[in-house]
């Protein structure tokens, strides 16, 4: 008997039975009903996870290079009268264009910072204001806070000549906002003074006006570095410090937590909330888990039910089947065509529990945002996904259930003695 | 053709029946050749429905030896028992035995899926043999549709799908009114003279037992006589 008429006997015996079949199955459905809900409900719940904690910025890490204790000199140990920390480790040029390269990397903002004691001041329109260097402080914009939005122009700078305002260095300026536009594309001069009174001005572009209502500016990359080789006096603070801190966005929260994982292997100081990311997908983890040992239960129930029904069909059979090895059908056919059945009950289970799972998280998707809308709460987007690897795992294992269970009987109708079973009324 | 297709030397059946050892068979011996048509009578209990189906591989002997077309039935193994039935064997049953949710055309067909015939191959096949037995036109009734004389001629058609050398039968005409019963056994003495088949009939009517060339009259396990008739060729 060729395997091709094995399917096609199997089915039509599923088939003829029609109501019986279908209860057995029942169980299978209910079964895999319950792992296709929990399972795609853990998956939206996980992807719920990753989007709030990327909006809080656990997408993001911060890069510094390593440490090695104060850099001596004079004064007590620790002591540094620039008040910069030496450096094992630095981040340099080629760090930056070889992070670039990585996986999941979506942008790369390096930081030099000038210490937070240099007096800096914005020359415009004949007047002074005192400004501070923007992403001095490495959290700023990093967790918790989304980076902030640009009220006018653009906050991205150029490699050089850029700079970028907060609204509340405009306002000092007295600009309303009404006029912000209008200052974009001006040059101001951006003035470094030391204590002892020598100064040195830098002419930048306006790029844009931030939403901030601190006095911040923000530079160009390579003009900061112009700032501090003037401050330290010196003509390559890069290649003597590397960048005092690299922020990396990543494509994703997990991503995030794979570069940590790797930039810290490669001896870098690296700081990202992956702790909370990590904890959150074990929890998730664990609930997958839990919710699939409940489904896994109701489809070891359920090949109880098709088993029993298997004992039923083989009973009723039992003539047939002493006819069939009067024929010449071999034992290990005989078992195929029963275990076959088994499988195509739950196989066909299988299929409508994940179809019925499938369209009631389709359904419930469509009711929860109405609902979190009426409550006001800032969560968007699906909370049941059926993954492929859900779907087809959950069919896989349908069947193994009715295979599983048609295994006994099957082999309890392949051992049947034919001049018995012919006998049998 | 006058080669014995069947040899049964010092054949015999035990069955344990709760304590008490039965003795269906002990010691039979006969032989039968290629193309005839042997009946096997006796009172119920005598054996010969256990000698039947020691022939068709159906049962095992307790002791002695079968063979037929050179295998030994009692020493074969199971795959080697389960293509003789398949190939060599056709069996024709009392109660017909027809499969009950196929149609009269797919229950000829099945022992030719067995035999992993192509689809088509076997759909001529079943229909032809249809044909040949005069039931073309209830082709694709169910068994629950057919008369009894119409089912055993369905029976016939299945056990002939595989062209086998041997056609079995056990009291083809039990379940049969006399007419109904006398149209089936012409059928079948037809089959055997048009196609020199080799049949062998369990039948306690002698009427039915006198149309066969040879009779083996059976009593408590033992043959006591065995009869042939004019149409027998003389066993070598």
């Amino acid at each position: 008997m060729t395997f091709q008429d094995q399917i096609r006997t199997a089915l039509s015996n599923v088939g003829r039975r029609k109501l019986r079949s279908a209860l057995a199955s029942l169980g299978v459905v209910v079964g895999t009903l319950t792992i296709v809900i929990m399972v795609s409900l853990a998956a939206g719940v996980r992807q719920q996870i990753n989007r709030q904690f990327a909006a809080i910025g656990l997408d993001r890490l911060t890069v510094n290079p390593s440490g090695g204790g104060r850099r001596g000199g004079f004064g007590p140990p620790g002591f540094d009268p620039f008040g910069t920390a030496s450096r094992g480790k630095i981040i340099t040029a080629q760090d930056l264009t070889r992070w670039k390269q990585l996986p999941g990397v979506i942008q790369i903002i390096p930081e030099v910072n000038l210490p937070g004691y240099v007096g800096l001041e914005l020359k415009w329109n004949g007047t002074n204001q005192a400004v501070r260097l923007g992403g001095a402080e490495p959290m700023r914009g990093i967790f918790f806070q989304a980076p902030p939005e640009a009220v006018a122009g653009s906050l991205k700078l150029p490699e050089s000549g850029g700079i970028a305002l907060s609204q509340g260095v405009a306002k000092a300026f007295g600009i309303s906002s009404n006029d912000f536009a209008g200052v974009i594309g001006q040059s101001v001069e951006t003035i470094l003074r030391t204590s002892r009174g020598e100064r040195q001005s830098y002419f930048l572009r306006v790029q844009g006006i931030s939403q901030e209502r601190s006095r911040n500016i923000e530079v160009s990359i390579a003009d900061r570095i112009a700032m501090k080789n003037w401050w330290f006096n010196s003509t390559n603070t890069l290649e003597h410090e590397g960048y005092d801190s690299v922020t990396i966005r990543a494509a994703d929260v997990t991503r995030a937590t794979t570069l940590t994982a790797q930039l810290r292997h490669e001896g870098f100081q690296v700081q990202s909330l992956e702790i909370f990311v990590e904890a959150a997908n074990r929890i998730v983890t664990v609930i997958t888990v839990m919710f699939t040992l409940i489904g896994g239960i109701a489809l070891l129930v359920a090949t109880i039910g098709i088993a029993n029904t298997m004992v039923m069909a083989i009973y009723e059979r039992t003539r047939e089947i002493g006819v069939l090895k009067a024929m010449g059908a071999s034992s290990g056919e005989i078992r195929r065509m029963f275990m076959l059945e088994a499988g195509f009950i739950g196989l066909i289970g299988g299929v409508i529990g994940l179809l019925l799972g499938w369209l009631a998280g389709l359904g419930l998707n469509q009711v929860i945002p109405i609902y979190l809308r009426y409550r006001e709460l800032p969560v968007r987007g699906n909370f049941f996904v059926v993954t492929l690897a859900l779907a087809v795992g959950v069919i896989v294992f349908a069947t193994f259930i009715g295979l599983v269970a048609g295994f006994l009987p099957a082999q309890r109708a392949a051992k049947l003695d034919p001049l018995q079973a012919l006998r049998h009324e | 053709m006058n080669d014995a297709l069947i040899h049964a030397s010092k054949l015999t059946r035990r069955y344990q029946m709760g304590k008490a050892v039965v003795a269906a068979l002990s010691g039979v011996e006969f032989t039968v050749l290629a193309g005839e048509f042997t009946a096997l009578v006796g009172p119920s209990g005598s054996g010969k429905s256990t000698l039947l189906n020691l022939i068709g591989g159906l049962d095992r002997p307790s002791g002695g030896e079968i063979h037929v077309n050179g295998l030994s039935l009692g020493t074969a193994n199971e795959l080697e028992l389960v293509r003789y039935r398949r190939e060599r064997v056709g069996f024709v049953f009392q109660s017909f035995n027809l499969l009950p949710m196929l149609n009269a055309r797919e229950n000829v067909e099945a022992p030719l899926m067995l035999a992993e015939i192509p689809p088509r191959a076997r759909r001529e096949r079943a229909t032809a043999l249809l044909e040949s037995v005069g039931l073309a036109p209830r082709m694709l009734h169910k068994p629950n549709e057919l008369s009894g004389g119409e089912k055993q001629r369905v029976a016939i058609a299945r056990a002939l799908a595989n062209r086998p050398l041997l056609l079995l039968a056990d009291e083809p005409t039990g379940n049969l009114d006399s007419k109904t019963g006398g149209a089936v056994l012409d059928l079948l003495c037809g089959l055997h003279e048009a196609q020199g088949l080799t049949m062998i009939m369990v039948t306690h009517d002698p009427e039915i037992a006198a149309r066969a060339s040879r009779i083996i009259h059976l009593r408590d396990g033992t043959i006591q006589h065995i009869e042939t008739t004019r149409t027998a060729k003389k066993i070598p």
